[in-house]
C-alpha cells in the first residue's frame, strides 16, 4: 500500500465506509474483500437506486466506487454517471469513483468523466495496476472519514461548548450533511445535547438529543433527525412526548409496504433502537 | 408563523395522510407513487403549532415558507405539491 495511505490509516480512529456499487455479485464480492483488506468496511449494493437508496438510509459513507456500466443488457448504459451526477448534487461531501471494463476514458466525455474524483479502466489493467487504483480508492475514503470527521468535531465542540468524548464518537456515524443542517441552526437557537435512554427500546445506545428552552416550553429534537421533534411543558414532559412520537412512528412506518427517502431513514433508525414490534395495527 | 391543529388536519386530508394517533400525537407519512416517502407529525392540543413546531411541521414536508404558506392557504393541490416536492426527495 501507499505510503500516503499507511500514514492516513495510523491516523485514523474509525474505518471508512464505502459503499460498492457492481451489477455482478462476484466483482462485489471482490471489491468487497479487496477494500477490507485496506482497512474499510464495505456496503455492497448492484444498482444505481439501491445506492441512492443506501446514501439516504446509511448516515457515515465515505466513499461511493461504482462500476460505470451497470446494466449489461443496456450496451450503452452509464448508470455509473447518472449515479455520480446524483452523489455530486445531493452528497457533495462524499467522494465518486468510477470504474469501467466496457468504457475506455476516451469512451466517456469530460463532462461525464468531471463527475467523478477519479475513473479508471479496470479493462486495461494489470495486477500492479489493480493495486494502485484500489489504494487510491482507500485513500480517498480514509481522507473523506478524517476530513468530515474534523469538520463535526469542530461544529460539536462550538455547539456543545463541553462535548464529550462519547458523544463524539456517537456522532460520528452522522453525515456531515445532517450536522450542517441541525447543528448550528439549533446552537444558534441555544440548544444544549443531552444523552437519553428510550426504556422501551433493546440493549441500544443512547439517544443524542438537543435540549432547549424557550418561551415557556421545553423543545427537544433527535440529532441528526429533524422529525424526532417534540414540545412540552418541562423536560421530563418533552421526553415523554419523544418516547410516545418514537413509538408511534414506529408503528406506522412498520405498516407502510414500502419507504423510501427520508421516510426509509427514520425506519431504519428506528429498526435499530429494537422497538418492541408494533403489531402493526392501524 | 403558527400553523392550527384544523390546518394540521386539513394539510394531512389534502396529501391523503392517514393519520395515526397516539396520546401526544397524530403522525403520518406522505406516499407518492405507492412508496411512503414524507414523514410528518402534529402534537394534539388547541393551541396547534407555534414557533419552531410549526417551522419543524414546515421542514418536515420539504416545503419553503412561501410555499408552505401556499399549500395552508388551500391554493395548492396534492398533485402541485408531488411535482414541487418529488424531485428534492428522489433517487436518480
Amino acid at each position: 500500500m501507499t505510503e500516503v495511505l499507511d500514514a492516513i490509516q495510523e491516523d485514523s480512529i474509525s474505518n471508512p465506509v464505502v459503499l460498492i456499487v457492481e451489477d455482478r455479485a462476484s466483482q462485489r464480492n471482490t471489491k468487497a474483500k479487496e477494500m477490507e483488506e485496506r482497512g474499510c468496511v464495505p456496503v455492497t449494493v448492484e444498482d444505481s437506486d439501491a445506492a441512492a437508496r443506501e446514501l439516504t438510509a446509511s448516515p457515515g459513507i465515505d466513499l461511493v466506487l461504482t462500476d460505470i456500466r451497470l446494466a449489461p443488457s443496456d450496451g450503452d448504459d452509464r448508470s455509473g454517471v447518472k449515479l455520480a451526477r446524483f452523489v455530486n448534487s445531493a452528497y457533495p461531501d462524499i467522494p465518486i469513483v468510477g470504474y469501467s471494463a466496457f468504457f475506455s476514458a476516451d469512451d466517456l466525455s469530460d463532462d461525464e468523466l468531471a463527475h467523478f474524483d477519479y475513473a479508471y479502466n479496470k479493462g486495461a489493467e494489470s495486477i500492479k495496476e489493480i493495486r494502485v487504483n484500489l489504494d487510491k480508492c482507500a485513500e480517498l475514503a480514509f481522507r473523506s472519514r478524517k476530513e468530515r470527521r474534523s469538520r463535526a468535531e469542530a461544529r460539536l465542540a462550538d455547539a456543545a461548548g463541553q462535548t464529550s468524548e462519547r458523544i463524539l464518537e456517537i456522532v460520528r456515524s452522522a453525515t456531515l450533511a445532517e450536522v450542517e443542517g441541525v447543528e448550528q441552526v439549533l446552537h444558534e437557537a441555544g440548544f444544549r445535547l443531552k444523552l437519553v435512554r428510550i426504556p422501551s427500546a433493546g440493549n441500544t445506545e443512547p439517544l443524542i438529543v438537543w435540549v432547549r428552552g424557550h418561551a415557556g416550553s421545553i423543545d427537544v429534537e433527535v440529532y441528526g433527525h429533524s422529525n424526532l421533534y417534540v414540545t412540552g411543558g418541562s423536560e421530563e414532559e418533552a421526553l415523554e412526548h419523544l418516547i410516545d412520537l418514537i413509538q408511534l412512528y414506529w408503528e406506522e412506518l412498520d405498516s407502510q409496504k414500502e419507504l423510501s427517502g427520508p421516510a426509509r431513514k427514520l425506519y431504519n433508525f428506528l429498526a435499530d433502537l429494537k422497538l418492541p414490534e408494533s403489531g402493526k395495527s392501524n | 408563523m403558527e400553523v392550527s391543529t384544523r390546518e394540521a388536519e386539513r394539510i394531512f386530508a389534502k396529501l391523503k395522510v392517514k393519520p395515526r394517533r397516539s396520546t401526544h400525537h397524530v403522525a403520518g407519512v406522505v406516499v407518492i407513487d405507492g412508496v411512503g416517502r414524507l414523514p410528518v407529525h402534529y402534537s394534539h392540543g388547541r393551541k396547534g403549532l407555534q414557533g419552531r413546531a410549526a417551522h419543524m411541521f414546515r421542514k418536515s414536508l420539504h416545503l419553503e415558507p412561501d410555499e408552505f404558506s401556499v399549500l395552508k392557504g388551500c391554493t395548492m393541490s396534492r398533485d402541485e405539491f408531488v411535482t414541487i416536492v418529488g424531485p428534492r426527495i428522489t433517487s436518480p
